[in-house]
């Protein structure tokens, strides 16, 4: 095949791959993910999946059976009255509850059976809460109730009373609850193979609780008969506190009893409006139950430290005034900053805390202690802002003030950031715009006409052309030249041939080709001298016919290229006694007689071919 | 010259490699000849030929009787008759089907043969996985009993629960039917623990059914050391007694294009020693002309 074929070829090739990849300009990628997970009702493709081992075993069942393990310890705690150990183990229970949750979450099964179980969990979690706090009130309710017996003081003695009778009968509706939700527990641990044996011990224990604290009422209403009762016809409003001092995060407690005496008898207002005022400004409402009772919940949170007076009244009817003592406490402000992003946006995100999360409180983001945003926390005590900043170093601080809540004022550790913003490039500079089909295709064009220009400079220096001139070049100058001095530089003459004259024959100027056969002959052998003239022959028929590289082709393959000369025949057979000299080891004296015969008639022949 | 003609021929080489893997594959669910993450082309390359035979019509497994194994892989299309007859006649000699199928006809065949397994509808799904895919569960053994003897646990691909039979392979308590195919748990669907694997005996042979037929494909062949998916196949294709493989009704038989051509040849005799002599002739005529 002809060199311009060749490259021709090897073009339209090149330029067919390039029409080919046009193809996939839209989609550029031939093997997307997306192509290997094709849907199938059979199976899914692992390879595009995460890893996410688990094991029911091992991974959720003992989750759920340390969670089983917490509600029968913390009963008999408040049973005992150990009421320390008991918020211990409810705070354990809620942390263990967490983690079960994370769970359901985390592997989408909010329908489940494991969801259910987690809901009577919370909800017993819930109860037990109530209980402990029940539990505690009861306990303040009963030293109140000794010491108003102490004091003959009828209003509160029967206020406090009541406010018993109201905790007693919650405590039972909380069991009843609690029944149900134990049942609900123990069925599906049964169901998972869960020993629930401390569910049940839970149940019996709360069971017990209500008994003796209907049987302590009984004994105090024993007691309670000696009391003599003024004979007065008033409503009274009484106002007593779980605890009267607290810190940030504690949740006081406030009840009382709204009720009117008539003779020795009173009676318990029900629906009456009851409103709590802290430092004369109004807390919290409520309404009065069948019994009389109120009660509300008062969180310290924005309540600065220090005491502060707490009365309840209805309508015209004020309680007594009672005196919170709020405690300060220290806080911890945290701070992370994020790497920014192009525009110098840095996220900040950290927390507050004073002992617990603390809620809507302002922070300051400073940075390079000149600039502040302010932000606030949310309600898990976390708060996160966008701050834009310039190039460079900068430090960047959250300050907690503290102002109006009873806590100290924090700082978080100094954070520093280094704000790179990228050069925007010019549009002059953009050569190739990206998301332009038009550019793609502009930039394709390029590659193509690229190649066309290399393809184009390449078929201009083809080495066959090359080798042609320097034959030509070189008949020219020295008709008898032999072969190896023909041959282009970067071909050795005789690299793909063994028996090549060695480098002591180079031949002498104005040598004739028959001196320079003879002279091998006698130095290196008939094979030798033979070859030397074959590529003397060889150059000069490929000189004429125009074959490049002949070099490459056998003595064979040039003998049947040569077609339609006059020489083509003398030379054929000069090929045909040379191939039995040199092949087939032939070196007889007629043979060498019969070469020299070819050798003589050929080169008649090729210098009568070429004038 | 010689250093350009071997590159040509090293090019040239490659080229025919690559194109003969691109014509010779396809991407059918379970085709033996699909080398991708679906097909079953590992399982087939790797089996015994010695002592694994394919059955390619219901004549092929007259000749077997007592403690012969065929596996019936992903079967297609409803069984005919003489398949059927073929089945339940292979069994009254003593011998013993391994039918792995979930979605597929494997129903038929099991109704067929007078199995009472029944595969049921449906995804099964469980907590126990090994990817965030309800549908990748694990499985344990609940008898010790042979193919399962010696396994812990294996990891399936969207089985299918099974009903019937001795269960062999079961899915943990946490586990459930995914009746609507929404990949969660729903309030009626209750967690429960599902045979994914049974035996029955159906006259003097047995019936073993697999509720998953891809544990055979490439990617689940080998999916971890916590998983003996590759002992579990080890222990079904290596025994002592004759394993046969159905070729009549089994998705691993699909093939498409040039895989088709190349099938036809290699399982074809006549079509294999036409080929072989224009191979011959092919050759004969190059040397001819070398020696010319």
């Amino acid at each position: 095949m002809r060199a311009d074929a060749k490259y021709a070829l090897i073009a339209a090739l090149a330029l067919g791959v390039l029409l080919a990849l046009g193809l996939f300009l839209s989609s550029p990628l031939l093997y997307t993910l997306e192509k290997d997970t094709f849907p199938s009702q059979f199976h899914d493709n692992t390879a595009v999946l995460k890893m996410q081992t688990l094991n029911s075993t091992t991974d959720v069942l003992p989750l759920m059976q340390d969670l089983l393990g917490y509600t029968g310890p913390v009963v008999v705690s408040i049973r005992v009255n150990n009421i320390e150990q008991a918020r211990h183990d409810l705070e354990l229970f809620a942390k263990s509850r967490g983690s079960l949750n994370n769970l359901i979450v985390k592997l989408d099964m909010s329908a489940s059976e494991m969801e259910e179980f987690s809901k009577s969990k919370a909800m017993q979690h819930q109860l037990l809460t109530e209980l402990l706090n029940s539990s505690v009130s009861l306990d303040a309710l009963e030293n109140l109730e000794i010491r108003y017996r102490d004091q003959n003081n009828p209003d509160m003695l029967l206020s406090v009373q009541y406010e018993g009778d109201a905790l007693r009968k919650k405590v039972q509706e909380l069991y009843n609850q609690y029944q149900v939700e134990t049942g609900k527990v123990t069925a599906i641990s049964t169901q998972f193979g869960l020993d629930a044996t401390d569910e049940e011990t839970g149940l019996v224990e709360f069971e017990q609780y209500v008994k003796e604290i209907d049987r302590n009422r009984n004994q105090q209403d024993e007691l309670n008969r000696i009391i003599d009762f003024p004979i007065r016809r008033s409503a009274r409003l009484s106002f007593l506190m779980s605890s009267d001092n607290g810190v940030y995060g504690d949740r006081i407690e406030c009840f009382g009893y709204y009720f009117s005496l008539y003779g020795y008898r009173a009676g318990g207002v029900p629906g009456k409006e009851v409103t709590v005022f802290l430092d004369s400004a109004p807390v919290s409402s409520t309404i009065t139950d069948e019994l009389g009772s109120y009660n509300v919940i008062i969180p310290i949170e924005r309540i600065p430290a220090g005491p502060h007076s707490l009365y309840a009244q209805s309508g015209t009817t004020l309680s007594d005034i009672q005196t919170l003592t709020v405690q300060s406490v220290g806080s911890t402000t945290t701070l992370s900053v994020t790497r920014s992003d192009n525009k110098g946006d840095v996220t900040c995100t950290g927390s507050v805390t004073a002992n617990r999360p603390v809620r809507s409180a302002p922070v300051q983001l400073v940075w390079d202690t000149t600039h502040i945003v302010e932000t606030s926390t949310d309600a898990q005590g976390k708060f996160k802002a966008t701050l834009r900043l310039p190039g460079g170093k900068h430090t960047v601080v959250a300050r907690f003030f503290g102002e109006g809540f009873p806590i100290t004022p924090s700082e978080s550790m100094p954070q520093v950031v280094d704000v790179s913003i990228p050069r925007i490039i010019p549009a002059y500079m953009q050569i190739i715009p990206a998301d332009n089909t038009f550019g793609i295709l502009l930039a394709v064009a390029m590659i193509i006409l690229l190649f066309i220009g290399i393809a184009w400079y390449y078929l201009h220096r083809l080495p066959g052309r090359g080798t042609f001139d320097l034959l030509k070049r070189a008949e020219a100058s020295s008709p008898g030249t032999p072969a190896t001095d023909l041959l282009p530089p970067d071909v050795e003459p005789g690299a793909d041939e063994p028996g090549q004259p060695s480098a002591g024959t180079s031949p002498p100027p104005d040598e004739s080709l028959l001196a320079r056969y003879a002279r091998i002959l006698k130095a290196e052998g008939m094979s030798v001298a033979a070859w030397v003239v074959y590529r003397q022959f060889a150059g000069r028929v490929a000189n004429e016919l125009f074959i490049p590289k002949h070099t490459a082709l056998t003595p064979r393959e040039l003998s049947h290229s040569c077609i339609q000369r006059p020489f083509c025949r003398t030379f054929s057979s000069f090929v045909s006694t040379y191939e039995r000299i040199r092949y087939g080891g032939q070196r007889s004296v007629a043979m060498q007689e019969e070469f020299e015969t070819r050798i003589q008639s050929t080169q008649s022949e090729l210098e009568g071919g070429s004038p | 010259m010689r250093t350009s003609f071997w590159i040509a021929a090293l090019v040239l080489l490659a080229s025919a490699l690559l194109l003969t893997a691109h014509l010779t594959s396809n991407t059918l669910e379970f085709s033996q000849y699909n080398t991708g993450w679906n097909g079953t082309s590992v399982f087939f390359s790797g089996l015994d030929r010695h002592r694994v035979t394919t059955v390619l019509s219901p004549a092929d497994l007259a000749p077997y009787r007592n403690n012969t194994l065929l596996l019936i892989i992903a079967p297609e299309r409803l069984p005919s008759v003489q398949e059927t007859a073929a089945y339940r006649s292979f069994l009254e000699r003593g011998n013993t089907i391994l039918l792995a199928d979930d979605f597929g006809t494997g129903n038929a065949i099991l109704r067929g043969i007078g199995s009472r397994i029944v595969i049921l509808p449906g995804n099964l799904s469980s907590i126990d996985r090994a990817y965030n895919d309800p549908y990748a569960v694990v499985a344990y053994p609940v008898a010790n009993v042979s193919p399962v003897r010696s396994i812990s646990a294996i990891l399936l691909n969207r089985p299918a629960p099974l009903e019937g039979g001795n269960p062999l392979l079961t899915s943990s308590i946490m586990s459930w039917i995914d009746t609507n195919g929404n990949k969660r748990i729903d309030r009626d669907e209750m967690m429960g623990r599902f045979a994914v694997m049974a035996r029955e005996k159906v006259g003097r042979g047995e019936i073993i059914v697999l509720s998953d037929p891809s544990i055979f494909i490439n990617s689940m062949r080998d999916p971890g050391a916590t998983w003996d998916n590759q002992k579990l196949i080890d222990d079904i294709v290596n025994r002592a007694d004759p394993v046969l493989i159905d070729q009549m009704n089994s998705r691993t038989t699909g093939t498409e294009g040039m895989s088709t051509i190349l099938h036809v040849m290699k399982t074809s005799l006549s079509t294999e020693i036409v080929l072989i002599i224009v191979l011959l002739l092919i050759a004969a005529v190059a040397w001819k002309r070398k020696l010319v």
